[in-house]
């Protein structure tokens, strides 16, 4: 009897058996196919020329099974590697679970099984890998391994069983159960059905699906929910059902279809018996607008594409079929625009392609160049990564024979920057020119944009850069005048400050040796960025201006766009929808030449394993919500002229631009998570999209969120449109800004206060209450009155803290007004408040707190004290540090000695969504006792008035710090922090009063002084 | 006998009393209920398990048509204790109001207010306790005012915390008011639809012809309606009441419900309406869920 279907008989209530463990692997006994699991191959990039032998691979098996009419064949070439990937399957923490398998092969190999868990936990990676080895005979045997899961929260798992050596392996009825012994193969459930759906449609009236499905007890008819789901959104889903006739064991397939089906990215998810089934069994699709724009980027209009890989995922040290080989993926970038960025040490990198003087081997990159022409679009393509060099860390982008040659020969020079410490090479001129020259001369007119070096600018200065961008320049130029150079390519990236790197670039004297100049926004990734990413394009524009310059700008990597960097990289891969458009959106509509700010990867997605954190190389992914997302940007932006900017700060943002003859906008909510209505006035006539390019009914009001959309006008001219736009009446449903919570005293008592502004134009009374269980009766309340847009007032709310020794209070504050509350959740910091009697000496405070390094060794290697002391309008810091040795260095302030003063004149203005970070007036400001001037500050800002004198002792340094207290303020933040320095440029410790390391971004920690004027 | 509308009994706790004249107050106790030395701190000792009603006793004068709070403290050293105290007020002549509700030992002072009406006289507050679980009981602070019309114009509630409680089909019980960080006062009374489906206020003194405004702060886990009734009604009288019906649509999010009410004068065509009194009714119409209420005023509008 075939065994695939014995189980059925255990089940039968006359045989007295226990009942069989649940096997938790969906499709384990192959009968749908290979649904529910993806393939791997990966080749070592030593021998990677271009492609994947399509004989290598998972394929399904009828012939030789072990039971039923279904296994898996395994076919492991001797080039490449192979990696069989489950689906998602859940497991109780901390729990003996038992896997089992058949199999059989034709050659000595091995199988490596790893169970593996990814997850996210509170804005943190967590992972685990238990694996296990097997060596599979010659003929049908099983095998099985007891593992113990880790604790919790690990939860979602897939495994992986990857093939060692060449040869063929059968395997077949496949079983994960809880226990510690090995029980009789089951399904893990009785039908079992699956989805199958095109990856890709484009412009199609409905979706065409198949539902595989097989009974493995009886003939039965089986009912079937399909339910299709809109992915990244949260409408209802459409609901289909499926009554499916099904023979004993053998897998039928049934057709279905889903209409209307709109733009976006679908999954179809099969519902058995109320219970949706796992994973494994669910399709996903993208639909996408036909890439009309094929072949475009040759003329004028913006750009727009990604970063990719085309051959193949580069992952260090091999390339993996896991985003698909070279022709699927130049299938899919055609639709996500008309150029991609290459940069992709696996394609294209010096030392791999240039292996010794005068050798050159392009092939890699000439067969992903041949691809992008077969399927319409433009490359620019990054011949060189950064040139930094880590001890003991050789830098494998540059070609090991350069080395010996270095112009600075084996002493590697640290970086002429002032704000990293790094080593860079420096190879010569004339190796590099070359290298750059064969490649203009491989490619010919098949590249269009070439891009000079990854981010150069964490590694050395604009002026050393613009040395080798002009030799390379002109060697490309030699070789082909009509590729145009991509210089800058300046991040923010890793602490680098992009703008001070392209002001040095642009004023150098071969500052016309580009021809585009491109950027890494990682700084201001969005318009909700404590830097909104259109005021940095700004600041971008004005440099190039003020060197005289006309270069245009091209944002060409900006991978995590949330609005500031959050803890992981790998989890800001997957972004917020709109979040893309957006980006791509400001780009366009500052002028940029063309934007490509994500990596392909991003838009794609493995919907097997939907709560694993995905690194692009460990499962086979396809087109997701973001690719759709892409296809949308593309089909509107592609070739789009930015005529006119429509932004109320901190209300709405959106563009007015012209493409294929007709004027579009875009436009959306600048506040997060604020909805708002723009009531407009007459005369706007246009059609709406969503961000898929869907219609959508359009009114007078425009509902607007952070999620963008598209209006197409008809007879209404640019500027017009721009006008209607920019002339609309906001209404909101919070209209409340919240300044910072600063911990303060008025009239002798304690309390929070803060700034309380009105968005909306009809003036609110109302009160404030803060709650917290560390105040006395848990908070307290005031009332403010006709508070009127524009006119923010100052609220003090009186509150007791039950003790004193607490610093931190997370409160919930209230603002309440009509019969509206909005809910505030913040956290403040309990800082100190001194009142500043005039010519009374208050003091001494020690700085005594460590915020960075290691703690003083002793009083007399680092301590320090400082008072304070107000004359009128004059506030005099007078600092005394204890150092037993004197530290000036030469580059960043605070890696000498150094005292950092933190001045907030303004401690209750903001930015509304990042209220603690630096207000424009608030300045850290740095004095070095032993350089000279003594004060400095970053990015060229100034602090008018101030007066320091150092008196060096012995031992240490006397510092008076004069600045002048700001007319008629209430308050101002304040703190200080000292850095010592033992050795060159390098700090040991800093310590500081009242904040912490923090300091420098945020103010929260900053204390409060009160100069107490009029006796008050 | 006829009822007459004399002797109104509220019982809420005190918050800051105002300058209303202060009553002389005679006082007494009986059973095992202890003095001090000075006659105005009381104790009672109760054993395990023996009943015992006893009780302490206050006297006084009081004039007609006229408004009065009677104040008091009594705590308990066993917290949470279910055992029953009583107050019960006997007036003049025909006056006399038998136990129409009970009360729970509290950290707090408790208050009610009574309204004259046409019956001055001598009146007897008298504070029973039952007790039979062991515990020390101390009653003190006993205090009787006259309100001025001014005390009358200021806010009618003080703490939520024993001014609310909740009708159930098996009896009562006390509304809990617990903090409450998302709540516009810090605090909030929360319960669990559908076992407790109401919430109702103790009496507060009201004048007719004049007007009130009702405000307070509602939210459900839910989306459900909710009715909202101004009654004035007091328990053991008689008569007709008028009362005004509010409906509500209680959100997800705090909601701030307020409502205006002109108390009648029509005494002929509602009786009740001589009481004096109003109290608060709120009933909630779903089948799950959990309401909170928070910040619940109800002040004379000044004309």
């Amino acid at each position: 009897m075939n065994m695939k279907f014995l189980f059925s008989l255990m089940l039968l209530p006359s045989l007295s058996v226990a009942p069989a463990a649940e096997n938790l692997i969906f499709n384990s006994g192959f009968e749908l196919g290979s649904a529910g699991f993806s393939v791997l191959r990966s080749r070592p990039l030593e021998n990677f020329r271009g492609g994947f032998d399509p004989s290598g691979g998972a394929f399904p098996e009828r012939k030789e099974v072990k039971s039923g009419q279904g296994a898996l064949r395994l076919v492991s070439l001797p080039d490449q590697r192979l990696t069989l990937c489950s689906s998602e399957i859940e497991l109780k923490p901390a729990t003996r679970y038992t896997f089992s398998f058949w199999a059989k092969c034709n050659a000595d190999l091995k199988l490596v099984w790893k169970l593996s868990s990814r997850q996210q936990e509170k804005e943190k990676l967590i992972w685990k890998d238990l694996s296990r080895t097997f060596s599979p005979g010659r003929e049908w045997k099983e095998y099985s391994c007891t593992v113990t899961t880790p604790p919790a929260p690990h939860r979602y798992y897939n495994f992986y069983l990857s093939v060692q050596g060449a040869g063929t392996v059968f395997m077949d009825n496949l079983q994960l159960a809880e226990g510690a012994s090995v029980t009789p193969w089951t399904p893990a459930s009785d039908p079992e059905a699956a989805v199958f759906l095109p990856e890709i449609v484009t412009d199609a009236a409905s979706l065409s699906g198949k539902l595989r499905a097989v009974s493995y007890s009886a003939d039965r008819n089986a009912e079937f929910d399909l339910l299709f789901c809109a992915v990244g959104k949260t409408d209802a889903p459409v609901k289909k059902s499926l009554r499916v006739p099904l023979k004993r064991g053998i897998a039928s397939e049934t057709e279905f279809r889903f209409a209307p089906f709109p733009y976006g990215c679908f999954q179809v998810r099969p519902v058995m018996g109320g219970r949706e089934l796992p994973p494994g069994a669910r399709g996903m699709t993208v639909h996408c607008h036909a890439p009309v724009w094929k072949n475009t980027a040759g003329g004028s209009g913006f750009k727009l594409g990604v970063n990719t890989a085309i051959l193949g995922r580069y992952t260090s040290n091999e390339i993996v079929d896991s985003t698909g080989t070279g022709e699927e993926r130049g299938k899919y970038l055609s639709y996500l625009g008309n150029l991609m960025r290459i940069w992709n040490p696996g394609e294209i990198n010096w030392a791999l392609c240039n292996p010794a003087p005068g050798k050159f081997d392009f092939s890699r990159i000439l067969s992903a160049v041949e691809i992008a022409r077969r399927n319409g679009f433009d490359l620019e393509v990054t011949i060189s990564d950064g040139w930094t060099w880590m001890p003991g860390k050789p830098n494998r982008n540059i070609p090991q024979w350069t080395w010996e040659r270095d112009l600075a020969g084996r002493q590697y020079p640290t970086s002429d920057r002032t704000d990293t410490t790094r080593m860079v090479k420096l190879p010569r001129y004339e190796d590099w020119s070359a290298y750059a020259a064969a490649f203009a001369a491989a490619v010919g007119d098949r590249v269009r944009f070439v891009d000079l070096m990854n981010e150069p600018n964490c590694s050395f200065s604009g002026k050393t850069y613009a040395k080798y961008m002009k030799a390379a320049y002109d060697a490309i130029k030699k070789a082909n005048p009509r590729i145009r150079v991509v210089a800058g390519s300046a991040t923010e990236d890793l602490g680098a400050r992009a703008a001070e790197f392209l002001r040095e670039l642009v004023s150098s004297p071969e500052a016309s040796s580009m021809d585009l100049l491109s950027f890494h926004p990682y700084g201001s990734r969005q318009d909700d960025s404590p830097v909104p990413a259109q005021n940095r394009i700004r600041q971008f524009r004005q440099i190039v201006r003020d060197a005289g310059g006309k270069v245009p700008l091209w944002n060409d990597e900006c991978f995590y766009l949330q609005p500031v960097a959050r803890s992981h990289y790998m989890l800001e891969h997957d972004l917020p929808v709109g979040a893309v458009s957006r980006r791509i959106l400001i780009d366009m509509g500052e002028g940029c030449f063309a934007s490509t700010p994500l990596h392909s990867d991003q838009t794609l997605d493995d919907p097997l394993n939907p709560n694993r954190v995905i690194q692009s190389w460990d499962s086979r992914c396809v087109p997701s919500k973001l690719f759709a997302e892409m296809n949308a940007l593309a089909c509107f932006l592609a070739g789009a002229e930015p005529l006119a900017t429509v932004e109320q700060r901190g209300e709405y943002l959106g563009y007015v631009f012209a493409n294929r003859g007709k004027t579009f906008s875009a436009i959306w909510s600048a506040g997060d998570p604020i909805q708002l209505r723009l009531n407009l006035p007459s005369g706007a006539s246009f059609r709406m999209y969503d961000l898929y390019g869907n219609p959508m009914a359009a009114g007078k009001v425009l509902a607007l969120t952070r999620v963008p959309v598209y209006l197409e006008w008809s007879g209404v001219p640019a500027e017009r449109a721009a006008e209607i736009l920019r002339s609309g009446a906001v209404s909101v449903e919070n209209p409340f800004r919240v300044g910072p919570l600063r911990w303060s005293v008025r009239d002798g008592k304690t309390g929070l206060q803060f700034e309380l502004g009105n968005r909306n134009s009809k003036p609110v009374s109302g009160f404030v209450r803060v709650n917290a269980r560390e105040f006395r009766n848990r908070g307290g309340r005031a009332e403010f009155s006709l508070l009127r847009k524009e006119s923010p007032v100052s609220i003090f709310v009186p509150l007791t803290l039950q003790s004193e020794s607490v610093k931190e209070i997370p409160v919930t504050l209230l603002v309440a007004s009509d019969d509206r509350l909005i809910s505030v959740k913040r956290t403040v910091r309990i800082t100190p408040r001194i009142v500043l009697e005039e010519g009374v000496l208050s003091g001494p405070y020690p700085i005594a707190r460590v915020a960075e390094g290691k703690a003083p060794a002793s009083a007399s290697d680092l301590s320090a004290e400082f008072s304070l002391l107000r004359k009128g309008d004059e506030l005099s810091v007078r600092v005394r540090v204890t150092d037993d040795v004197a530290g000036k260095g030469k580059k960043l302030p605070f890696l000498a000695d150094c005292v950092e003063l933190f001045w907030d004149p303004e401690p209750f203005r903001c930015d509304e969504k990042y209220p603690d970070r630096y207000a424009p007036g608030t300045r850290q400001i740095f004095i070095n006792p032993y350089r000279t001037p003594h004060v400095s500050l970053i990015d060229g800002k100034e602090i008018p008035g101030i007066q320091v004198a150092v008196t060096q002792r012995r031992n240490g340094y006397d510092m008076t710090i004069r600045l002048p207290l700001p007319r008629n303020a209430e308050c101002v933040g304040f703190d200080l922090a000292v850095d010592d320095s033992d050795s060159p440029d390098t700090r040991k410790t800093q310590l500081v009063w009242s904040g912490d390391g923090k300091n420098h971004a945020d103010r929260s920690g900053f204390a409060l002084l009160f100069p107490a004027r009029n006796g008050k | 006998m006829k009822q007459r509308w004399m002797t109104m009994l509220l019982l809420t706790a005190a918050g800051t009393l105002s300058a209303a004249d202060a009553i002389p107050l005679q006082l007494s106790r009986n059973g095992s209920w202890k003095a001090d030395e000075s006659g105005k701190q009381f104790t009672r000792t109760v054993k395990d398990g023996v009943a015992e009603w006893s009780q302490v006793l206050a006297k006084a004068e009081l004039e007609a048509k006229s408004y009065y709070r009677f104040s008091w403290r009594m705590t308990s050293s066993k917290e949470g204790s279910s055992d029953p105290l009583v107050l019960e007020v006997n007036g003049p002549e025909k006056v006399h109001l038998s136990r129409y509700t009970t009360f729970a030992p509290a950290p707090d002072i408790q208050q009610f207010h009574l309204y004259t009406d046409t019956c001055p006289g001598t009146y007897t507050f008298s504070l029973r306790s039952g007790m039979k679980t062991a515990q020390t009981l101390t009653c003190g602070e006993l205090k009787l005012e006259k309100l001025s019309s001014s005390d009358l114009e200021q806010e009618l509630f003080s703490s939520p915390a024993t001014e609310f409680f909740h009708p159930l089909k098996s009896g009562w019980r006390n509304a809990v008011e617990a903090a409450d960080d998302s709540s516009p006062t810090g605090k909030s009374i929360s319960f669990t639809l559908p076992e407790i489906y109401s919430l109702r206020s103790a009496y507060l003194p009201v004048v007719p012809g004049k007007t009130y405004r009702l405000e307070l702060w509602v939210k459900g886990s839910d989306v459900l309606g909710a009715k909202i009734r101004m009654d004035t009604y007091m328990g053991p009288l008689e008569g007709k009441h008028c009362y005004r019906d509010v409906n509500v649509s209680v959100s997800k999010s705090w909601k701030k419900v307020t409502a205006e009410w002109k108390v009648p004068t029509d005494t002929a065509a509602s009786p009740m309406l001589r009481s004096g009194m109003l109290r608060l009714d709120m009933k909630f119409n779903s089948p799950a869920a959990t309401v909170s209420v928070a910040g619940v005023s109800l002040k004379m509008v000044k004309e």
